[in-house]
């Protein structure tokens, strides 16, 4: 009976918990999923692949079922392996009907369909999962050149299994579609027992040798009585272990082995159930425990903070001299939490924390790049771009390291060279791997020297009139002009003038017709000069309707000093800087270093959308820098006083250094200021240094500049598995005055936004915080969480295996699905979490009243907050209580608050 | 003697026997890969008897094959060639078929089997085989032993169903893999000493014959003994099962065995013995 009950499931599992793939390797030991997994994941980088393969899959921007199918329908290697795609192909032309044909040939009740695909979906989550945010990411440049969604992704895998079980029916004789296998699970519970224990791992290896021998046989009565058996024997050694760990509780209790074997049978398995049933939920329990924990600390320490400094006014360092303080926005990161601590303790800075784009979402063409780039947070979608502009014009002339490199690498990466060039090439990377190795720091400054360096560039931020936009495309199909008679007729710009080519642009564009001067005068006749024209249309793009795309490009470059001006106004009061501004105000984006790291954007900065913050700190500094603004913020009541001036700057937070940038836009006065600032930022930046060094567990460091060297080192050493921690240990998100945190070291752990309720009457600046930093910092938070909790599941594993794949994901080994969350290096110390997994304790600074009507204003930080996703605590300054909530009311116990 | 090569023949296929050539290797895989059967012990399945015929079958087939040389006569060289394509062939379709392999045991009887077909390849050119042969035999015994220890610790020795051992059985994982290694000939174990001699001393005679065989079983051998590492060694740990390691005196012992092994390959090479 007990082996009826325990295979009945196994045909209620079909098509709701097993794949008929699965399902036949667990019944009859074969590898389907494993090889369908194999097949469809080669296709996959085959289609995806953004740059990485030399030969690059044909057709692929038929979309991805079309163009596999395409190729698939002549793949000879699958036809060796028995697999007749080809046939099934023939079928249906479009993936919806091959899904139904697919589905329909399996035997799978239409009801099932949607728990089927659900299954067909969670065997490669990574894959499914990119495949999703891919048809969805519809301004990607590489789904707009190869389409592919989810139904295709299906359609293609229904696809590989029919042909897999179709042939294992084949091989083992059997009829494999659903019905069958059913039919066959219901008729022979026993043997499906014995054939699923045998072939799932979970035999017990003792019995494996007997039942394989006994299934072979093939004998209904052996079969049965050997089910009976091994089902008893299971139980028992099931029993066995429950006890043995019962055992274990109970000497880890204090409570005496005798005591317990005394006491009668049914007291016993009550206590073996209480002990197991409590296992389900002993994690969450330590879970609860820890941040409840951590919450007590922290309110203890805040409460303790402001009793210290009771009878000290509420002041900002260094009020009454503007020139000698200096003010510091840092991104809410929890990695500026040292830096700002250890800036403030060095001298008198005032420093603020802001979502690390600044309140400025855009899209950044870097100069020599073709793309845009969203620097803002994933849940904003920017709509204006910043251009860089390299001072000077100049031809890009590469070295000859440069030459040598490419052509190193381009004979690696073709298909033969490797096999002829072995042996001189390889020297060559060898040379590159001891440097590396050896001498990470003087190898790397060599290579820099080698490698040309980009030109100084500055940021076009400001918008364009029509006029400017015109004349700006006019120059750049002159260039294009210019560059198209040199190439056709070898002619150089001193025989040309500056009206021949304008009227070749304008014959280009159909703005005029007939013989042009330039024609006339080189003895060019009508039809060169007419294939010529229509070469600089086609060939050269200087066409009506190119000109209108560069123009409406060129229409979202740049803001409205308008715009700027709002823009700098909210994140300034935002964060509670609406006066007393000093003269010296830095803007701290950051970012990391480190070397042969496919996670490199994991340590950048979140809130720019996993690149560096610098680009979004140049411009809001530019931005804040401007008369024009300052006058508009002005007649808004936020006066910026002419002395004070914005710097940008990048936190590199692999090595805790701070570089200024931008230093030529300063006024001398405002220079003068910056060569202590700069020697403040290094000393406090070797503190951290040393703290970070403890943390990584590095030994026989005395000194902080010892510190300083080892952390640079781990950023240019290319076997450095974790050249940081990155935000691992994260563990709250601190939303208030600098004054509530200033006295405490929060060790690196906390998000901390700067705010000041008292200037947010109707809430409308929490709003913005809990909307957009709280939101990306409880996805950081979850991130961390989940990639802790089951490092192989929800994590990456471990580093060492990784490879990147088609240059858009991480796969481990050379065949997987696609890593998702962390890796281990960034989770684990040696086998122990170095991460403790939390959820995201937000404490605000705020009456309790009004984060409940920011609250019930906001949908998805209020969902956080009621699903438990995260602890929210309201420390009121208006009653000195401090509101915990929990399970929908509010605990309360008092607290002082600094100030 | 007088020449009789009838004889010789006979000699050779019961040579054969020993240094398995397909099928007459039946015999000598059978006995190898023999289970305990159900419900009852076996002595024959023990690793005793298995350790010993291991060793002293490849010295039978040596002495076979030396007897059967001295039968042939003149017909001596070209029945050697014959009988060494013929061992060639073998030693390479049981390394193929050992890549399919899951069971230990089976396991050892195909690698055996595969590994002293081999010896025949020295034939043709009168290298002495009973040194390359015992070489051959002498490095599996300790994946042998430790095989064993693995059926009487979970009832039987198999790939993929106690995976994850490095995490729970780290002193026996670590033997275990440097077992493996020795078995599939890695440089400094005897084996690897013993296909060396052989493919040095048979190239002479012809190299297709001498060198195909060596090299093509080597690689299989070496592909087929990661598949064994990876599913035992390697792989999470069922939870399930109560791991034992091995313990110190043990260890100890299997650690100085294959010290001893790589001595005499060392030995072996250098014409010591």
């Amino acid at each position: 009976m007990a082996a009826t009950t325990a295979i009945k499931p196994f045909a209620e599992r079909l098509a709701t918990e097993l794949t008929l793939c699965d399902a036949v390797d667990q019944l009859f030991g074969t590898r389907l999923g494993e090889t369908l997994n194999e097949l469809l994941i080669k296709g996959l980088m085959d289609f995806f692949d953004e740059g990485q393969s030399v030969w690059r899959m044909p057709g692929r921007m038929r979309g991805l079922y079309r163009s596999w199918s395409r190729i698939a329908r002549r793949n000879r290697r699958l036809k060796m392996r028995g697999l007749d795609v080809g046939a099934i192909l023939a079928e249906a032309e479009d993936p919806e009907s091959m899904i139904d044909f697919v589905m329909t040939r399996l035997g799978i009740p239409e009801p099932l369909w949607m728990d089927y695909f659900a299954l067909e979906l969670t065997r490669l989550h990574g894959w499914a999962g990119f495949v999703r945010w891919r048809a969805q990411a519809r301004h990607y440049y590489w789904q707009q050149r190869n389409p592919a969604d989810l139904v295709e992704y299906v359609a293609l895998r229904l696809v590989l299994a029919l042909a897999l079980i179709t042939d294992a029916g084949r091989r083992l004789k059997r009829d494999l579609s659903y019905r069958a296998l059913r039919d066959y699970a219901e008729r022979h519970p026993r043997e499906c027992l014995l054939r699923r224990e045998l072939n799932a791992g979970t035999v017990l290896p003792d019995y494996a040798h007997r039942i394989e021998v006994t299934l072979d046989q093939g004998d209904p009565g052996r079969i049965d009585a050997l089910a009976w058996e091994y089902e008893g024997v299971k139980m028992t050694r099931e029993a066995e272990s429950r006890a043995r760990h019962l055992l274990k509780v109970v000497d880890a209790a204090g409570i005496p082995r005798q005591g317990l074997l005394d006491r009668p049978d049914d007291s016993l398995h009550a206590f073996i159930d209480a002990v197991f049933a409590f296992k389900a939920r002993e994690g969450f329990l330590w879970t609860r425990g820890l941040e409840q924990t951590y919450i007590e600390r922290l309110l203890r320490e805040i409460d303790r903070a402001a009793a210290d400094t009771a009878d000290v006014a509420d002041e900002r360092p260094g009020e009454a001299d503007a020139g000698g303080r200096v003010q510091a926005l840092f991104c809410i990161d929890v990695r500026s939490e040292r830096l700002r601590r250890r800036l403030e303790a060095v001298g008198e800075y005032e420093t603020f924390g802001i979502a690390g784009f600044f309140g400025v979402p855009v899209s950044f063409v870097e100069y020599g790049k073709g793309h845009e780039t969203a620097l803002c947070p994933a849940i904003v979608t920017p709509k204006n771009v910043a251009v860089e502009m390299p001072h000077k014009h100049e031809h890009h002339r590469e070295t000859l390291f440069e030459l040598g490199h490419e052509l190193v690498h381009d004979l690696k990466n073709t298909v033969l060279a490797p096999y002829v060039t072995v042996e001189a090439v390889g020297l060559l990377f060898g040379f590159d791997m001891v440097g590396k190795t050896f001498a990470p720091a003087a190898y790397n400054t060599w290579r820099q020297r080698l490698e040309s360096r980009k030109p100084p560039a500055r940021l076009l931020i400001d918008k364009l009139s029509r006029g400017e936009a015109e004349e700006l495309v006019a120059h750049l199909q002159d260039e294009m002009v210019i560059r198209a008679i040199e190439r056709h007729f070898g002619i150089k710009r001193e025989s040309v003038t500056s009206p021949m080519i304008r009227e070749l642009r304008e014959t280009a564009l159909g703005n005029r017709s007939g013989p042009t001067q330039f024609a006339r005068q080189n003895d060019i006749d009508p039809a060169a000069e007419a294939v010529f024209i229509t070469s600089l249309q086609v060939e050269y793009r200087v066409n009506p309707n190119q000109r209108q795309i560069q123009l409406e490009h060129l229409a979202k470059v740049g803001f409205h000093h308008r715009r700027q001006a709002q823009l700098v106004g909210t994140a300034l009061r935002a964060i509670g800087l609406a006066d007393r501004f000093a003269r010296t105000v830095l803007v701290v984006g950051h970012g990391s270093t480190s070397q042969n790291n496919p996670y490199e954007s994991a340590l950048d900065c979140g809130a720019c959308g996993g690149d560096q913050g610098l680009v979004n700190a140049r411009i809001f500094a530019a931005m804040a820098n401007r008369r024009e603004v300052r006058e508009v913020l002005a007649e808004h009541g936020l006066r910026i006083p002419e002395d004070t001036w914005f710097v940008p700057a990048l936190h590199d937070t692999t090595t805790d250094e701070v570089r200024l940038f931008d230093l030529d836009q300063l006024p001398p006065a405002a220079l003068t200021r910056l060569s202590r600032i700069e020697e403040d930022l290094a000393a406090a930046g070797r503190l951290c240094a040393m703290e970070r060094c403890a943390a990584l567990g590095e030994t026989g460091i005395t000194k902080p500049e010892v510190a300083a060297r080892r952390v640079k080192r781990h950023a240019l050493d290319w076997t450095q598995v974790r050249p940081e921690w990155g935000l691992s240990k994260n563990a709250s998100f601190l939303i208030g005055r600098r004054a509530l945190s200033r006295a405490l070291n929060l060790e690196g752990r906390a998000f901390l936004h700067s705010y000041d309720h008292g200037i947010d009457p109707d809430g409308r600046l929490l709003e913005g915080i809990l909307s957009g930093p709280l939101v990306v910092a409880q996805w950081i938070n979850l991130e961390h969480y989940f990639s802790v909790v089951d490092n192989e599941a929800f994590g990456s594993g471990s580093k060492v295996y990784h490879n990147v794949a088609g240059r858009f994901g991480v796969i481990t080994g050379n065949v997987s699905d696609l890593r998702t969350g962390l890796p281990a290096q960034t989770m684990l110390k040696g086998r122990e979490p170095y991460h403790e997994p939390m959820r995201l304790v937000t404490v605000i600074e705020a009456p309790r009243a009004l984060v409940e009507a920011v609250l019930r204003r906001l949908y998805k930080p209020r969902e956080l907050v009621r699903n438990g996703w995260i602890l929210l605590v309201v420390l009121d300054p208006q009653t000195g209580q401090a509101h915990q909530y929990h399970s929908g009311g509010w605990q309360t116990r008092p607290i002082r608050l600094p100030g | 003697m007088e020449p009789t090569p009838a004889l010789a023949v006979l000699t050779f296929l019961l040579a054969g026997l020993f240094l398995p050539l397909y099928p007459l290797s039946i015999g000598a895989n059978l006995l190898l890969k023999r289970q305990p059967p159900i419900g009852g012990p076996d002595p024959l399945s023990g690793p005793s008897v298995k350790a010993a015929a291991i060793l002293l079958m490849p010295v039978a087939g040596v002495a076979l094959v030396q007897l059967g040389l001295s039968l042939a006569g003149e017909a001596a060289r070209v029945m050697a060639t014959g009988f060494a394509v013929w061992g060639g062939l073998s030693s390479m379709l049981y390394a193929f078929r050992l890549l399919s392999v899951r069971d230990g045991k089976i396991w050892i009887a195909q690698l055996y089997c595969s590994a002293l077909a081999l010896v025949w390849i020295g034939v043709p050119q009168g290298v002495p085989l009973l040194l390359p042969a015992v070489g051959l035999a002498l490095s599996l015994l300790p994946l042998t032993v430790l095989l064993s220890y693995l059926t009487r610790r979970f009832g039987i020795a198999r790939v993929g169903l106690y995976p994850g051992l490095s995490g729970r059985m780290p002193v026996f994982s670590v033997l275990f893999v440097a077992a493996v290694l020795v078995a599939v000939a890695v440089p400094f174990s005897p084996a690897f000493f013993a296909i060396a001699d052989l493919a040095f001393g048979g190239v002479g005679a012809n190299e297709l014959i001498t060198l195909a065989p060596v090299s093509l079983s080597w690689l299989l051998w070496t592909w087929a003994g990661v598949n064994l590492i990876a599913g035992i060694v390697f792989g999470t740990p069922r939870d399930d099962l109560v791991y034992v390691d091995l313990d110190r005196r043990a260890a100890v012992l299997h650690g100085v065995g294959m010290l001893l092994l790589s001595l005499f390959g060392i030995f072996l090479v250098e014409g010591v013995l």
